[in-house]
């Protein structure tokens, strides 16, 4: 492994941030230089240097390894949270260094679970900061430094194998450059439209940005703790909610079928089983609700379908007080936490695919105890699933599994209820946001202690990496 | 980039680094310095007011029992030199409330002075001479709620004297966080251009010194691999050409 090569390539990164923190003092200059300006300038200074630096030494490499490009990715996504909390840190007030932390990691691996106990203290362009670091989270800040510098040439391909999810890759029909770009087109373009739209339903220009940013990352960091709840818009929240639908959907199929028109996103089985699954789980958390907690069928059914498909997408987002609902809709919810949405989305958790492949592989494995003598393949579809693919997703189960199960004992340990504990686990590894109980829609994660905050950090990393990423840092002396 | 050039740039961006930061780090402290001297310059001139206030209120206090006493003209002087007092000290107060809380208690001081001037002026007016009822009955009251209110007042500036406290605080760690943020990258910078020294300029001229005595004392041939594209990458090539110029001229021989 060649130190120099991952350097170079941190520091492509460290500058794309940089970017994105000059825009955050654009918006505090349009806003009277709010009280952010000097924060986020002196924080872009420090990062765009950082970026600059390494540049001017190190020259330019096309070779780079698989180990180097699992080592940049890994890499881009902590130096990322690391500038990313300059801005917070710098400002202070509620922000320590550890919270400042986890709110950067939160924002980067488009978490959305917050430590703020009122966002509206924060001067406009901090949050803007705030937001935009789910949206460069969300579309990958490696993926976006592999579709603008088209100088990398092999070292895209290397790069691209370790960012995009592995389960997303079958689904890639053209060429790696042309499906990155794809990528980031649909990225871009659904921004947009949702906040075009927003804004026509009445929001400000900026909060109708950090919407978007928040729900096609499907992040869930909106620019007021009331959240969708203090929208008091029916519009805006039934656009957020059609767009949070979206944000979970495989990019590459969403791209075939708008641009192809070859309806490709309607034959898929997994965008079928993950609107099925959605549909039932929020029509069935609608008969509870109207009936446990005795509110309205209009009320309800509103309710249920935002919370499911917020919970489902992994955004966050919260038009009730989810803390107040019965015990069923919270393992409701929580299993739609787990399970997700489509890989090549910006969702986190299990993913359906790998949900749809476990159920493949039990009926398949069923199907080889009555046929011992057959040969039977685990298929998602027509598709036939490699060996090594549906291992690796048995793994990944397993291990998300595992991990929470430790996690929630660990949260106990530190004083947590079974509810805030294992929601609070479910919700950070599956970069959600908001849990249950203590760390509910109606609090934060302020009041946890900086042992407890930096353990769920980890946990949102190993999400956003899927796990593997993080296990090849940590394993990182094994490379040699 | 030659070499030069890249140095130069490496200075300029840790200059620049140390420039913003130090340039921050100044401006916040001058900042807090000048909001620490004003406010608790407005503070404490509001609180001098207010005293000067609750004295006027004893020597008009005093005015009055001499008037009622008989004592017309060391009365009447007593009360004329406290309302002017008051007249002084309660415009100083009032430019030095800014916050809504703040306005609403001395617009209350206002209202009280105003009934507390009204009945000073009445008894100098009136035809019928005041007696101690009035004084306990009529003036002790309004006099009391004119003191309470100035009272409260000072009170508010005390509190205001404790929340700069709090400003100082904020805008200390926003002038010491720099600071510290720029230590941290500063040492940063120094392991990374000490890193990039040894190994895009040290390591090839050491590289290349091997390579050539390789040759000279055993016939090995010269291969060594610069990265760079720069004065050190031309060194290497330029000592390769010459190698193979020189093997040419012995194959010639």
């Amino acid at each position: 492994m060649r130190p120099f090569v991952i350097i170079r390539y941190l520091s492509i990164v460290l500058m794309l941030n940089a970017v994105f923190m000059l825009v955050s003092v654009t918006v505090s200059s349009l806003n009277n230089f709010d009280d952010g300006i000097l924060p986020l300038f002196l924080s872009f200074a420090i990062t765009m240097l950082l970026g600059l630096f390494p540049l001017i030494f190190i020259p330019a490499y096309n070779d780079i390894t698989l180990k180097e490009s699992y080592a940049i990715v890994a890499f881009a996504w902590l130096i990322s949270c690391l500038v990313g909390m300059l801005p917070f840190v710098l400002y202070g007030g509620e922000f320590s260094v550890i919270k400042a932390w986890f709110e950067s990691v939160s924002g980067y691996t488009t978490t959305g679970a917050t430590i703020l106990s009122n966002v509206e203290d924060l001067p406009t362009s901090i949050v803007f900061w705030r937001s935009s670091t789910q949206w460069l989270g969300g579309g990958g800040v490696v993926l976006f430094a592999l579709v603008v510098l088209p100088s990398l040439g092999r070292a895209r391909a290397n790069l691209s194998k370790v960012e995009m999810s592995s389960l997303s890759k079958h689904n890639f029909t053209q060429g790696l450059h042309n499906s990155l770009r794809a990528i980031l087109v649909v990225y871009i373009i659904l921004t947009l439209a949702q906040t075009f739209l927003l804004y026509s339903s009445g929001l400000k220009f900026t909060d109708a940005l950090m919407y978007s940013f928040a729900t096609i990352s499907t992040g869930g960091f909106a620019p007021t703790s009331s959240n969708i709840v203090g929208l008091n818009n029916g519009v805006a929240e039934f656009i957020i909610f059609l767009f949070m639908l979206l944000a979970g959907l495989n990019y590459s199929l969403l791209y075939s079928s708008v641009v192809r028109r070859d309806g490709t996103i309607f034959k898929s089985g997994i965008v079928k089983y993950y609107f099925a699954s959605m549909l039932i789980g929020a029509l069935a958390l609608s008969v509870g609700l109207h009936f446990s907690n005795d509110i309205g069928w209009l009320q309800s059914i509103r309710e249920s379908f935002f919370q499911v498909a917020s919970a489902a997408s992994t955004t966050g987002f919260f038009n009730a007080n989810t803390s107040l609902w019965p015990s069923f809709a919270v393992a409701l919810l929580c299993f739609f936490m787990m399970q997700a949405a489509c890989a090549g989305s910006t969702s986190g958790g299990i993913k359906v695919d790998r949900i749809v492949l476990f159920w493949n592989m039990i009926r398949t494995q069923v199907k080889r105890l009555q046929h011992p003598n057959a040969v039977i393949p685990v298929r998602i579809g027509k598709i036939v699933i490699a060996d090594e693919v549906v291992s690796a997703a048995l793994l990944f189960i397993v291990f998300y599994v595992a991990m929470l199960f430790v996690s929630t004992i660990l949260m106990g340990v530190l004083g947590f209820d079974l509810i805030s504990g294992f929601s609070a686990s479910v919700a950070c590894l599956g970069n959600v946001g908001p849990g249950f109980g203590v760390v509910g829609t109606a609090s934060n994660y302020g009041s946890l202690p900086g042992f407890g905050l930096g353990w769920l950090t980890m946990l949102m990393l190993l999400g956003r990496l899927e796990i593997y990423g993080i296990l090849m840092m940590v394993f990182i002396r094994s490379w040699r | 980039m030659g070499i030069r050039s890249k140095i130069l740039a490496g200075v300029i961006v840790i200059g620049a680094m140390l420039f913003f930061s130090g340039a921050i780090a100044i401006y916040e402290l001058n900042v807090l310095g000048k909001s620490m001297q004003s406010l608790v310059d407005v503070n404490i001139r509001s609180i001098n007011a207010s005293r000067n206030m609750l004295k006027a209120s004893s020597e008009i206090d005093l005015g009055i029992l001499n008037v009622i006493s008989g004592n017309w003209n060391r009365g009447k002087s007593l009360v004329k030199t406290g309302l002017q007092t008051y007249d002084t000290s309660i415009k100083l107060v009032s430019d030095n409330m800014g916050t809504d809380e703040e306005k609403v208690v001395i617009q209350r001081v206002y209202s009280n002075y105003a009934k507390y001037k009204s009945l000073t002026d009445t008894l100098f007016a009136a035809k019928i001479p005041k007696n101690m009822d009035w004084y306990y009955n009529t003036f002790l009251p309004v006099q009391k709620s004119l003191t309470d209110e100035i009272g409260k007042v000072i009170d508010l500036n005390q509190g205001a004297l404790y929340n700069s406290t709090a400003v100082m605080k904020v805008g200390a760690y926003r002038a010491f966080v720099p600071g510290v943020i720029t230590i941290i990258a500063g040492l940063i910078f120094v392991v990374l251009f000490y890193s990039f020294l040894i190994h895009y300029f040290i390591d090839p001229l050491l590289r290349i010194t091997h390579g050539v005595e390789n040759f000279v004392k055993h016939a090995m041939p010269f291969r060594v691999k610069i990265e760079t594209k720069d004065e050190i990458g031309q060194l290497g090539k330029s000592i390769e050409k010459l190698i193979q110029m020189d093997r040419n001229n012995k194959i010639v021989d």
